[in-house]
């Protein structure tokens, strides 16, 4: 049986990456096989752990549930669209400063649901942080430090906001 | 898993032309209940029909007695959408209260209620089926469950179809035929089976405008309070204006529960917005479904805890549409 | 924060010496950017050039025997390298403690997801077509999932050197315990069980094995580097040396990767296939074939006085080891012996059987076995307090281990901070119960208050090495540059972080000025590895000892150069300095000194040896100390119960915890946090449910671990005793916070409902037919 190829356009981390791919291919797999870009994890394949979570299109998603040619003209940020190499995103610098990372495996996800979170929340409670966050599973943090690292990245970037503004 | 080809019809009518002209095609949405069961190997399309990019599936329309919702609306717009809350609140809490908010950015109104059943011998990899002689809802002849039933007896645990049935919604299906409209209810097959040719596509949902003074209210009962499939929901709205409550609980068949036989009696009641009234329709609703129910088993559940979860939720429920 | 000072000796130790400076402060993990960026590469990250792709044909039977193994169409799939069988490995048959489990299975498979052989092909795809190709002919055998099943007379045989399905017996006998019950003004008894549980750590098992200048270099997370590279070697026939092992950073690990089975799988293919062979499990194959809680059934009884003393305690303990043994008789002795100097108690009989089932094989969860016995003990010393009709913690501050006790199993305490603990959660208890005595309770719900102590060891002296403790190894280059190599290894609780810390504060340094490096078989000294709680107190204390040497070796540089005794020179702030003469140089400059002026380019080498306990206890009587140090606590737990449906809600913990000197206060805390909301899926939540020998909850959707909407509100108060024996008084965390959880829990269940629940997980349906009864 042929399989058939079809031709995607995915701008990742600003980057346009075009290819011809298989349509069961998943964007999970196309960003860690085709690309490289490890960052994002594979925990259970089937949507119910948040370790594969990017943010296309403006929203958090499972990418382990997104087939490549569903992306197809989308935009998506992951792990390593964040920060520059010289400084690191406020949510990057709160979940080191708030030691809410630990083995780190859920770290990048998290960090994406979190940055969704406030892109569109800029102000969010911890019922808020706790929801958005809520398809992201840890094993090591208990989740304390991430909801309080969540929350001092707000900080951050209101201050940030705030400055440049001034 | 492995899809063969792929499909983005710009026209309802092209979609339409593809799922009849295949012999193995299936319409994907948002992807998120269809691509676990392909990983599982329990779907094998030859041809996936994607609906992204039919933009009269992403609307959502206001009229003067009606709205409608396109099926391609993701669960996320859905709660996101003042109106709605405003408007349809039991509709709306019942897509926030679905998996996380990565599925809900993905997950649409009509793969919501189109969803595959679930059971446990069927949402299984293909490693742990091996040896197993396929059961109906992979198209084989038995049912693990329940060794004497002539059909799956997988359950439906979509969260917005009891809303949308309460709320009498009223769906839209484009087939060879063009435009279709059908009642949600008649969606639904005792058996489990939907009522929906292999060509047809659900493009939208109606929903009448509820009277005013209308209060309605939903409750998934889960063992997290995330991700989780329910327990048992249940969606009960009540329109003062005509005296008339709908109670339609999900999670407990292989298809939504209205309970009628309690809808019907409290229509006959007089003072309906009373602490005893709400004791008798508790008893009522949960007697009948009892009689209604079609439980199988599940992974760490048993009757007794979804029956107790239930009378809760019911209880809770009627409390918040008729007392103040 | 309760700091402890408890004689004029220590007084005299602690005001001589410096404030610290790096050690007990809250730095920032070394390891915290890479993995904020995602560029960390885990095990399934992991690439090298060349690479193909293994997988794993597993029986789908519980028990059966093999009859024959067909792989000629896998052979001759295209794209497929190599089909692997238990024939092909020079020594199939392998284990830490008994040589009973099989790389490849042998004869026989015994539980659902046993290996039976292996395949490498181009890709993935390939090769999980090659394994759905091959055909394996079983004949189907009894089963028997539940330990006491097992036992039966009549029941399956599964190893045929044991009959009776029981591995083994421990049988610990203190004191007159015949008498204590005899006396008894109360006996209390109860019947527990808890069932096997999945560390559930988020990145599955996973190794890239290749082969480099004639070694076989294994890229794996791992507990236990040295043991790995044993376990390898042995079964491929090898030199240890030929076998490195390249220690990956950790999805999480709690046990599940120590005495883990693919690094030997994933070897096995690379070395038969003569390829790099790239090995990751699916997470329906790490639930089926990983290494599991160990399942108990506890009986147990506890004498008492009429003053509440703990006369005696007797306790018969059946440990489920699944299909094979691993580590399971290390496990059931700590399920036996552990919970057992938290008290003083007068006198103890434990029996304890190891038992053998058709379930996968159990051994090293966060805890080792101590969860399991903590939790029968402290429901039961809840009930003592009911039947005595005294309050739950005043019972256990009464019998409480003190600082300077040598309990009855010989173990000596050095220090103590249970006392302190228990006193915080009593404080904590009153004002609590003070507080909702003054709240409207909610139709329906009712809120408890339960309490539960604990004690665990820090690296405890174990028969499977000839040696206990931690060596580590400092490096100064010329250039001042740090290296620290140690064999212990990280699965994220910060042991980069803690151990550039106390170099740190010994050197004078930034923890940004060292590099450590963990684990690599190539490059570090042997050592056990990460398990029992022990890296901060052994591995640390042996890099505090390195550090101390490279810094007095410094000195005695300095001290040269400027002819100054070495008493007036010191390290501080990135510089070496005289406080005679105010003389001083940086750091990069005394090493270049050190190193090319005087060593001819040798970096200036110190080395730490810590072996605290030399002596394994007596075997027979398991009578002796068995660790350096003890880390002691006590939980307080509220939860709100909706009496109708039986649905737990935890709402607020309070551990108090006695880890010695905190090192990094906000990574110990990190172990609480998550521990307590690991403990939370313990008790409430987790159990791998088998029917007919088949796992039911393999996967994420049915197996449930707690969200973030699970958190509870948890506040912690530490404890800072000063131990003698770990680096500036440290004592492990690692696996305490797990171990309270469960029986606090049932505590306040039964606080809020008068029921108490003896089984786990704590289900709703559980705690709900118990309610209706």
């Amino acid at each position: 049986m042929i399989e058939e190829k079809y031709f995607v356009s995915i701008t990742i981390n600003g980057i346009e990456y075009q290819e011809n791919v298989s349509p069961d291919l998943t964007l999970l797999k196309f960003l860690r096989e085709h690309l490289g870009l490890t960052g994002t994890k594979e925990g259970c394949g089937n949507g119910h752990c948040g370790a594969c979570t990017v943010i296309m299109d403006g929203k958090a998603v499972n990418s382990c549930l997104v087939l490549a040619v569903q992306a197809n003209g989308s935009h998506v940020r992951t792990i390593e669209g964040l920060g520059t190499p010289d400084e690191l995103h406020p949510l990057q610098k709160a979940f080191i400063e708030e030691g809410a990372v630990q083995c780190g495996f859920c770290t990048p996800g998290m960090i994406m649901s979190a940055k969704a979170l406030l892109n569109e929340k800029s102000n969010s409670e911890e019922e808020e942080i706790r929801e958005a966050l809520s398809g992201n599973l840890c094993r090591c943090t208990g989740y304390v430090k991430i909801v309080q690292a969540v929350k001092r990245a707000a900080d951050y970037l209101k201050k940030k906001k705030k400055d440049s503004s001034l | 898993m492995s899809i063969i080809k792929w499909a983005e019809p710009t026209d309802l009518n092209e979609a339409v032309a593809i799922l009849n002209n295949s012999v193995n095609a299936i319409i994907y949405a948002g992807g998120t209940d269809i691509l676990p069961l392909m990983n599982y190997g329990l779907k094998s399309p030859e041809i996936c029909v994607s609906l992204r990019k039919c933009k009269s599936l992403t609307e959502i329309e206001f009229g003067e007695n009606e709205i409608r919702i396109g099926s391609m609306v993701n669960l996320a717009s859905l709660t996101e959408n003042k109106f709605l809350k405003k408007t349809f609140p039991a509709l709306v809490n019942a897509a926030i209260r679905v998996a996380s908010p990565q599925i809900r950015n993905m997950a649409t109104l009509g793969g919501n209620i189109l969803q595959e059943r679930r059971c446990k011998y069927f949402n299984r990899s293909k490693r742990w089926r091996e040896g197993m002689d396929p059961c109906f809802l992979i198209n084989g002849d038995r049912c693990y469950q329940i060794p004497k039933s002539d059909h799956c007896c997988a359950l439906y645990y979509s969260n917005l179809t009891a809303p949308l049935m309460a709320y009498r919604a009223v769906l839209e299906i484009w087939g060879k035929e063009g435009l279709q409209k059908m009642e949600i209810e008649k969606l639904f097959n005792y058996g489990g089976t939907r009522n929906l040719k292999k060509e047809e596509i659900l493009t939208g949902i109606f929903l009448p405008l509820p009277y005013p003074k209308t209060r309605a209210v939903f409750i998934k009962e889960s063992i997290r309070a995330s991700l989780d499939f329910p327990v048992v929901n249940l969606a009960a709205v009540y329109s003062s204006n005509i005296k008339k409550i709908g109670i339609v609980v999900g999670a407990m068949a292989p298809y939504p529960l209205r309970l009628s036989d309690t809808e019907e009696s409290f229509s006959r009641l007089i003072n309906v917005n009373t602490v005893d009234v709400v004791k008798t329709l508790s008893e009522m609703a949960y007697e009948e479904l009892k009689k209604k129910r079609l439980l199988i088993s599940e992974v760490e559940l048993n009757t007794n805890q979804k029956m107790q979860r239930f009378k809760g939720a019911l209880k809770s429920a009627l409390e918040q549409v008729l007392l103040n | 924060m309760i700091k402890i000072i408890n004689n004029e000796k220590e007084i005299k130790k602690r005001n001589g010496r410096k404030p610290l400076r790096v050690v007990g402060k809250s730095v920032k993990r070394i390891d915290g950017e890479d993995k904020v960026r995602g560029k960390t590469k885990y095990g399934i990250d992991y690439i090298v050039p060349n690479m193909y792709m293994g997988k794993i044909l597993r029986s789908p039977h519980a028990h059966a025997r093999i009859i024959s193994i067909d792989t000629s169409r896998a052979e001759t799939l295209p794209g497929v390298i190599a089909v692997i069988k238990a024939s092909d490995i020079p020594q199939n048959k392998y284990g830490v403690i008994k040589k009973d489990e099989h790389v490849f299975a042998q004869g026989k498979v015994r539980y659902q997801g046993e290996e039976v052989c292996g395949v490498v092909a181009t890709d993935e795809e390939t090769a999980i077509k090659a394994i759905e190709g091959i055909e394996v002919k079983y004949e189907i055998l009894k089963h028997v999932t539940h330990p006491l099943d097992a036992i039966k007379s009549g029941a399956p045989v599964i190893h045929e050197d044991c009959p009776d399905n029981i591995a083994l017996h421990y049988d610990i006998k203190r004191g007159d315990y015949k008498k204590a019950f005899r006396d008894a003004h109360v006996i209390v008894s109860g019947h527990y069980r808890v069932p096997m549980s999945h560390q559930l750590h988020l990145e599955p098992l996973a190794a890239v094995v290749e082969t480099v200048n004639h070694k076989l270099v294994v890229h794996a997370a791992a507990q236990e580097a040295y043991a790995t590279r044993r376990e390898i070697a042995y079964c491929l026939g090898l030199e240890e040396d030929d076998v490195i092992i390249h220690v990956l950073y950790a999805g999480g690990a709690f046990g599940a990767r120590c005495d883990q089975k693919l690094p030997i799988i994933a070897a096995a293919l690379a070395w038969k296939a003569g390829v790099p062979v790239k090995l990751v499990n699916t997470r329906e194959e790490d639930m089926m074939s990983g290494r599991p809680l160990m399942p108990v059934v506890v009986d147990i009884e506890l004498a008492l006085d009429k003053e509440g003393y703990f006369l005696g305690k007797r306790t018969k303990i059946i440990g489920e080891n699944g299909a094979y043994t691993s580590l399971g008789p290390a496990v059931l002795s700590v399920a036996a012996i552990r919970a057992d100097s938290l008290y003083r108690y007068h006198s103890i009989y434990t029996e304890a059987s190891l038992v053998y089932t058709n379930k996968p094989v159990t051994a090293a969860y966060r805890g080792f076995g101590n969860q399991q016995i903590h939790f029968p003990v402290e429901c039961l010393i809840d009930e003592a307090a009911e039947a005595l009709g005294v309050n739950t913690v005043d019972l256990r501050l009464k019998n409480a281990t003190r600082k300077g006790d040598v309990t009855t199993h010989g173990w000596k305490i050095k220090s103590c901070g249970l006392t302190e603990c228990l006193l915080k959660i009593k404080e904590k208890y009153q004002e609590l119960k003070q507080q909702r005595m003054q709240e409207e309770t909610k139709p329906g719900r009712k809120r408890g208050i339960g309490v539960a102590a604990f004690m665990h060891v820090s690296g405890n002296r174990t028969t499977m090495a000839e040696f206990g403790g931690s060596s580590a190894i400092v490096k100064i280059l010329h250039n001042g540059k740090v290296q620290i190599f140690s064999g212990e290894t990280c699965v994220g609780q910060g042991v980069h972080t803690v151990f550039a810390q106390i170099a740190a504060e010994e050197l004078g340094l930034q923890v940004e000025d060292i590099e450590v490096i963990l684990g690599n078989t190539n490059e570090t000294s042997y050592a056990l590895g990460t398990f029992a709680s022990r890296v901060t107190t052994l591995g640390g204390k042996a890099v505090y000892l390195a550090a101390k040497e490279a810094a007095g070796k410094l000195k005695k540089v300095a001290s040269e150069l400027w002819g100054e005794p070495i008493k007036e020179i010191d390290l501080m702030d990135g510089h070496i300095f005289s406080k005679f003469s105010g003389q001083k140089l940086k750091f990069g400059e005394i090493a270049r000194i050190a190193v090319l002026v005087k060593q001819s380019g040798l970096p200036l080498m110190a080395i730490g040896v810590y072996e605290p306990i030399k002596e394994m206890p007596d075997s027979k009587t398991q009578y002796g100390n068995i660790s350096p140090a003890y880390p002691f606590g006590a939980y307080l737990i509220e939860v709100e119960v909706d009496v109708r449906t039986g649905v737990v809600e935890v709402k607020n913990v309070i551990a108090a915890h006695d880890s010695g000197k905190a090192i990094n206060p906000q990574m110990l805390k990190g172990q609480i946090w998550g521990g307590v909301v690991m403990g939370i899926g313990f008790t409430l939540f987790e159990e791998m449910i088998y029917i007919d020998g088949e796992l039911q909850n393999s996967n994420l959707t049915d197996y449930k671990i707690p969200t973030t909407m699970e958190m509870p509100l948890i506040n912690i108060h530490l404890v800072e005793t000063e131990d003698p024996e770990g680096p500036y008084g440290a004592k492990g965390v690692g696996e305490t916070p797990v171990i309270p959880v469960a029986p606090a829990i049932s505590n306040a269940i039964f606080d809020a409902t008068g029921v108490r629940v003896k089984r786990l997980p704590i289900t709703p349906e559980r705690l709900r037919k118990l309610l209706s009864e």
